[in-house]
């Protein structure tokens, strides 16, 4: 009989013991999850939604590892005997089945079973258990201290997490949910959308249509658009609950809700709007010059793009033909794009000939690539400019004989080289082939010599190959290539001279030993097709070399300042003998228009901001100021929305607050200190009148009689 | 332990010295012999060994006298090396009965604070003053300036810690700047800020190490808009230079009244914000409204006699001011040629730089043809000068008004070349300079330049009218009372009560403000201002008690000449008895 019962307690013994030790596990493992949970919260910000996730396995997989925690009876059969001497060693064979024991063995069972009925058995574990409890505690302490001072720990993740919690819309409390739905318009292309914030963010000229439920029913709602325009809300009749209204976007600005007895915050109602096109002329250059022997062509490549959709683009050129008053226009107009289909980004490419325009040598053509979108925008590119070099004008002497300079005449030179290849050409046909070459080497010696007269201006004293780009002795390397910035060494190169360099003495900057190295790759072209018979092909380069140097000339000139000049004063004695009397200049008076002292005003504002207290008898000129600034910020509001609303908000709160004597948030202080700086620019110092103390009637008396004693 | 061993090597070569003395065969003069070595040697100790403290025949008693700021370790480290308790009293508190026979006080802290009020026995007071503790040890900043000036407050710090401490200055909501003085240094400090508001603002410093703050202070400061001018330009011929000054004055919405000849006595004027004013000729009326002329040397040459008299009377006796821009050299047949001269620069179509005097930015180069300078000379204040030091604008003072010339001309390049900030410094500084000033009718000055509240502060007005002024702070009258022998001077003490800001009404309703520290603030100033205070009044008293009542000496050695005669003529008489033995 006793038999059972302590079968049955060691039972239960067990399953108390077990439990105990799953306790004891479950404790460990739980304050363990909270630490680290709490840990990758704060400098990882991981959500603590992963704690109910990771707590269930983990718990689970701790019940499962059953050798963690499982005891079996003979372990604790075993635990007793060590324990409990008064059990003789022999509990363990309460658990034998009394058919397998001897009779020995049921004697001493018959014996212990009383004995270990009555025994008091203490539980283990308990320390175990202090000890679980004990860091349990403790990581929950540290918990909260880790939370205590998380702000400072918090990382890129928490700040994303701030910043969505700071823009959160306070709603009217009778507003259970709104659906606003936002259509914007066809030919954008974009599908209708729909938000449930009231702060809207849509494309210029779309339908917006809000739908707003309440929970009790309402007499009326009212949408105030930029505190001016009022539009009322519908409802189906029934319960005064569902509200709708539909209103185009055509205007940026902030809004309010308005219930019979509450009004909302602004909400901001920000427009996209619709750009024009961009274009770009990649290709030519602005002002770009076919020289003699180039192809009479205008090759575009531009690039357009808009936010929607470009619907055609057009290439606009005017010919302008003749010179001075005689001067003729013609336009013409190429279509770039093809077909009606809408593109947002292409490039055009088009090749014109411009003989097919009647452009004579010297003739200019001014031209600019048009696009419209698809909502009728237009947009044009810059004017460009391209010339044809008319060669004859280029051998006239026009304004160049009375150039006085330091140079030496080399204009003319080159031009005579010109003037006898062209006459050799015009020869070509009546001289033997022998005096053609011989004479085109003339010209190509000649053409060498006076490259090497110009090569000299650069400083190059050898023979040869001057102006030559295969040995370019290019003296600043360093500019070319890669840029070091902050390289001290290049910037100086590049603006100083090196005297103990031979070759950097000249006398010229750096622009104009640029042009005069281009003028002589060119006189190196022509001499070089001169030399080997090719007079024809030797003609572009002479041109070119000719108008560079006639541009080296002209750049050269020396611009006097029209400003600054001081007239010399007349001298009344020799001038302006004659009759001056009835010449009466008459006074002139302006009046610079005042502006407005809004920022004066400001300037005030933020002065008092920065000395008023909370509940304080509220000022008449304070409030008179702070009511400028608040419709300053009004303005500003509606035009920028996303720069402006917050700040408004708080300096209206500000407002209320000192008007009602009520204490006002810091927040809101520093917020509108915050926008008065930000509309206001640093003050620029002026002059005006100082001030000095009173010490007059003392100083002027003495003053007074030091004179008076002189 | 020094000077017992001392004594007692003194004392046994005394005795030696005695000893052979008496044991000398020759027995006459013994006694004076035997006092006349003992005199001696005394005479020398004591000539060695100096005390600090001749008493009165009066008492004995010392007592200790406590101030505001005393540190009792100093205290007991005192009374530690004294070997004796002497008894401690605080300076409000002692009575007469304590101080009744004191022959010495020992006063500790940081002295008295109104020097005027003491009423102490005439006995030495020895200052132990309180060392001088980490802060700010004296500060400055101008607190009313003009809308778009620099607000600079300078000072130094000390830092007696072992770490370095940083001083910040701080606005509303961002820091303006800071400094980091090391451990056991003093370093001064000067912070620039361009204040954005106008009227009263506050800015604040704080002396931090670590987490701790030290000290925290505000600094009070008031923005005034800039004030209107009237400005007359005269001209001997148009030129751009002047247009493009008289257009930026304009702007500003300043009165520019402009009279420049065009031909044989025609003139063009021009009325810039001037309504309907109309003059012919220079009068005295005319220049008296205006605060500023700006001319050249040909229309100043070419103003007939009168109106030159009267020009120069309006700057001599009324306080205006002369702008002259010279391109030449100056004739001296009028009164500037005859006080400032010109020289040619050596050099022609120079690129002149110039920059403030005293300051290392350099404004954009200007290239002058004839560029001429002005020659330095006595009573000149050069204004703007160039890399080589050459001056080019210079003020100097013409009786009651100022003369300045410049000779930087096309300024106006800098407008064209989009340097505007270079044109509006430079002109700016060159106006204000010369410019009439505004003087108020009556001013009142406070006598603390950091006034805290519970404390009194004396306020001082001049005034040129001869009626009584009437002063109110926080809508309190005050009375003021006159000065004996100077009738324009009034004076009134005012308590303030609250912290903050206080306006300042005077008479015929002039507005003025000023602010009120809260108590405690400014501690380390206030304390060195007092420990100083202390020093000189102390200094000052000890010549001023007579010497009949005993000997003074006030922490310095005894006087050792009376002691050193003594041994000479002891000396003297050993040396004689030996001699003629």
């Amino acid at each position: 009989m006793f038999e059972v019962e302590a079968i049955n307690r060691i039972r239960s013994i067990q399953r108390n013991w077990q439990l105990r030790k799953l306790l004891d596990l479950l404790l460990m493992l739980l304050s363990a999850a909270i630490l680290l949970m709490v840990l990758l919260h704060v400098f990882f910000g991981v959500s603590y939604w992963w704690a109910f996730l990771g707590l269930p396995i983990s718990i689970g997989a701790t019940y499962f590892t059953s050798s963690l925690w499982q005891l079996s009876e003979k372990e604790i059969a075993h635990y007793l005997n060590k324990n409990y001497p008064i059990l003789e060693e022999s509990i363990d064979i309460v658990l034998v089945p009394t058919e397998q024991r001897s009779d020995l063995e049921n004697w001493q069972v018959r014996k212990i079973s009383q004995l270990f009925l009555e025994l008091d058995l203490k539980a283990p574990f308990s320390k175990l258990l202090q000890k679980s409890i004990g860091l349990l505690i403790g990581s929950v302490i540290l918990c909260l201290i880790l939370l205590q001072f998380s702000s400072k720990f918090s990382v890129i993740n928490y700040a994303g997490k701030n910043k969505n919690e700071q823009t959160k819309e306070t709603i009217l409390p009778e507003i259970k949910n709104v659906f606003i739905k936002i259509d914007p318009p066809a030919y954008t292309g974009k599908k209708s959308r729909e938000q449930q914030t009231f702060s809207i963010l849509a494309e210029a000229a779309s339908m917006v249509e809000w739908k707003i439920e309440t929970n009790q029913p309402l007499d009326s709602m009212v949408l105030i658009l930029n505190d001016s325009a009022h539009y009322r809300f519908t409802t189906d009749a029934k319960n005064n609950l569902h509200w709708q209204l539909r209103l185009p976007a055509t205007v940026n600005g902030i809004y309010q809700i308005k219930l019979p007895h509450k009004i909302s915050d602004h909400y901001a109602l920000e427009l996209i709007r619709d750009l024009i096109p961009m274009i770009q002329i990649q290709s030519p250059k602005q002002y770009a010059v076919i020289d003699y022997g180039e192809p009479k062509q205008l090759a575009l490549v531009a690039d357009v793009k808009d936010d929607y959709g470009i619907v055609s683009a057009n290439l606009v050129a005017t010919v302008a033909s003749g010179g001075g008053e005689a001067v003729k226009f013609k336009e013409h107009q190429f279509p770039l794009m093809a077909g009606g289909v809408a593109v947002q980004q292409t490039q055009f490419k088009k090749r014109i000939d411009l003989n097919s325009l009647n452009m004579q040598p010297g003739d200019e053509l001014y031209y600019y690539v048009k696009a419209v979108d698809n909502h009728q925008q237009e947009a044009r590119s810059d004017m460009y400019i391209l010339k044809l070099t008319d060669t004859a004008e280029l051998k006239e002497m026009n304004g160049m004989v009375n150039a006085i300079n330091v140079k030496p005449d080399y204009f003319r030179s080159q031009r005579q080289i010109i003037i006898e290849t062209e006459q050799l050409l015009r020869d070509r046909d009546t001289i033997s082939a022998q005096q053609f070459k011989s004479r085109s080497n003339e010209l190509g010696v000649d053409q060498k010599l006076l490259r090497l007269r110009y090569g000299k201006f650069l400083g190059e004293e050898s023979e040869g190959n001057i102006g030559d780009s295969r040995f370019d002795t290019d003296e600043d390397h360093g500019s070319s290539g890669a840029e070091v910035f902050g390289d001290a060494n290049t910037v100086i190169d590049a603006y100083s001279h090196k005297h103990d360099n031979a070759e950097d003495a000249s006398f010229f900057d750096v622009e104009t030993k640029k042009q005069l190295k281009a003028v002589l790759t060119e006189m190196w072209g022509s001499e070089l097709k001169l030399r080997t018979f090719f007079p024809k092909e030797a003609l572009p380069y002479q041109y070119k070399a000719l108008r560079l140097l006639k541009e080296l000339q002209q750049s050269s000139r020396a611009y006097v300042a029209k400003t600054n000049v001081k007239t010399t004063p007349l001298k009344f004695e020799k001038r302006l003998t004659g009759e001056l009397t009835k010449i009466l200049p008459q006074p002139l008076h302006f009046e610079i228009a005042k502006t407005t002292d809004t920022e004066a005003a400001i300037r005030k504002t933020m002065g008092m901001l920065l000395t008023i207290q909370s509940k304080e008898v509220p000022d008449a000129n304070a409030l008179m100021l702070m009511q400028v600034v608040l419709s300053s910020l009004n303005r500003l509001a509606i035009d920028q929305p996303a720069n402006y609303l917050l700040a408004y908000e708080s300096f209206k709160r500000l407002y209320t607050d000192y008007q009602n004597q009520k204490v006002w948030s810091h927040t809101d202080w520093i917020a509108s200190l915050a926008a008065c700086e930000k509309i206001l620019q640093r003050p620029a110092n002026k002059p005006g009148k100082q001030l000095e103390h009173a010490e007059k009637k003392l100083a002027d008396y003495y003053f007074h009689h030091l004179n008076d004693r002189k | 332990m020094m000077q017992i061993f001392m004594t007692i090597l003194v004392a046994l070569i005394l005795l030696g010295l005695v000893w052979v003395e008496v044991k000398r065969p020759v027995k006459a003069f013994l006694f004076f012999r035997v006092l006349a070595t003992v005199m001696a040697v005394v005479a020398l100790f004591l000539i060695m060994m100096p005390f600090t403290i001749f008493g009165s025949e009066k008492g004995k008693k010392v007592i200790i006298l406590l101030t505001e700021g005393y540190h009792q370790d100093s205290v007991n480290q005192f009374l530690k090396n004294e070997h004796q308790s002497i008894p401690q009293y605080d300076l409000n508190n002692i009575s007469n009965e304590s101080m009744a026979d004191v022959s010495t006080i020992h006063l500790f802290g940081n002295g008295f604070k109104d020097t005027n009020q003491v009423e102490l026995p005439k006995v030495p007071i020895l200052f132990h003053a309180t060392d001088q503790q980490t802060g700010i040890q004296n500060i400055h900043w101008q607190d009313n300036i003009v809308s778009g000036s620099t607000l600079l407050v300078q000072g130094s710090c000390l830092n007696t810690t072992k770490k370095p401490v940083k001083l910040i200055m701080y606005g509303w909501n961002q820091r303006i700047d800071s400094i980091e003085i090391g451990a056991g240094k003093q370093q001064p400090f000067s912070f620039a800020v361009v204040p954005e508001n106008v009227g009263r603002g506050i800015y604040h410093l704080a002396l931090v190490t670590g987490r701790d703050s030290i000290e925290k202070e505000t600094i009070a400061y008031q923005i005034q808009p800039a004030k209107a001018l009237k400005v007359l330009m005269l001209g001997a011929s148009p030129d751009f230079e002047s247009k493009f000054l008289k257009n930026w004055l304009a702007d500003f919405g300043y009165t520019v009244i402009t009279k420049t000849s065009v031909s044989k006595e025609k003139f063009q004027k021009t009325y810039s914000n001037a309504g309907q004013l109309n003059f012919e000729n220079l009068t005295a009326a005319l220049l008296d409204e205006q605060d500023l002329i700006i001319s050249d040397e040909a229309a100043i040459q070419a103003l007939p006699t009168t109106e030159l008299a009267i020009l120069k009377q309006a700057i001599a006796e009324k306080g205006n001011g002369l702008l002259l821009n010279a391109d030449s050299i100056l004739s001296k047949k009028n009164f500037i040629g005859e006080r400032i001269s010109l020289k040619s620069a050596d050099s022609n179509n120079a690129l002149i730089k110039v920059s403030k005097w005293g300051e290392n930015y350099y404004a954009a180069a200007i290239n002058l043809k004839h560029p001429y300078y002005i020659i330095e000379q006595k009573g000149m204040q050069p204004l703007y000068v160039d890399q080589q030091k050459r001056i080019f604008a210079a003020v100097s003072v013409f009786g009651k008004g100022k003369l300045l010339v410049n000779t930087l001309q096309k300024t106006s390049s800098w407008l064209l070349a989009a340097n505007k900030n270079d044109y509006r410094n430079y002109w700016t500084s060159l106006i204000n300079q010369v410019a009439k000033k505004e003087s108020a009718e009556e001013t009142w000055a406070s006598s603390i330049d950091l006034p805290r509240v519970n404390e009194s502060i004396q306020f001082t007005a001049q005034t040129n009218s001869s009626t009584v002024p009437q002063l109110s702070i926080q809508h309190q009258e005050i009375a003021a009372k006159q000065k004996a022998l100077l009738p324009s001077y009034w004076e009134a003490i005012y308590w303030p009560s609250e912290t903050g800001w206080q306006t300042m009404i005077g008479t015929n309703g002039a507005i003025s403000d000023w602010y009120v520290y809260p108590k405690g603030s400014w501690n380390t100033i206030y304390a060195n201002k007092q420990i100083s205070q202390t020093k000189a009044f102390l200094k000052n008293r000890v010549s001023n008690i007579s010497t009949k009542d005993a000997e003074w000496h006030q922490a310095s050695p005894n006087q050792p000449i009376y002691l050193f005669l003594i041994f000479l003529f002891s000396m003297v008489f050993l040396w004689v008895e030996r001699k003629f033995q």
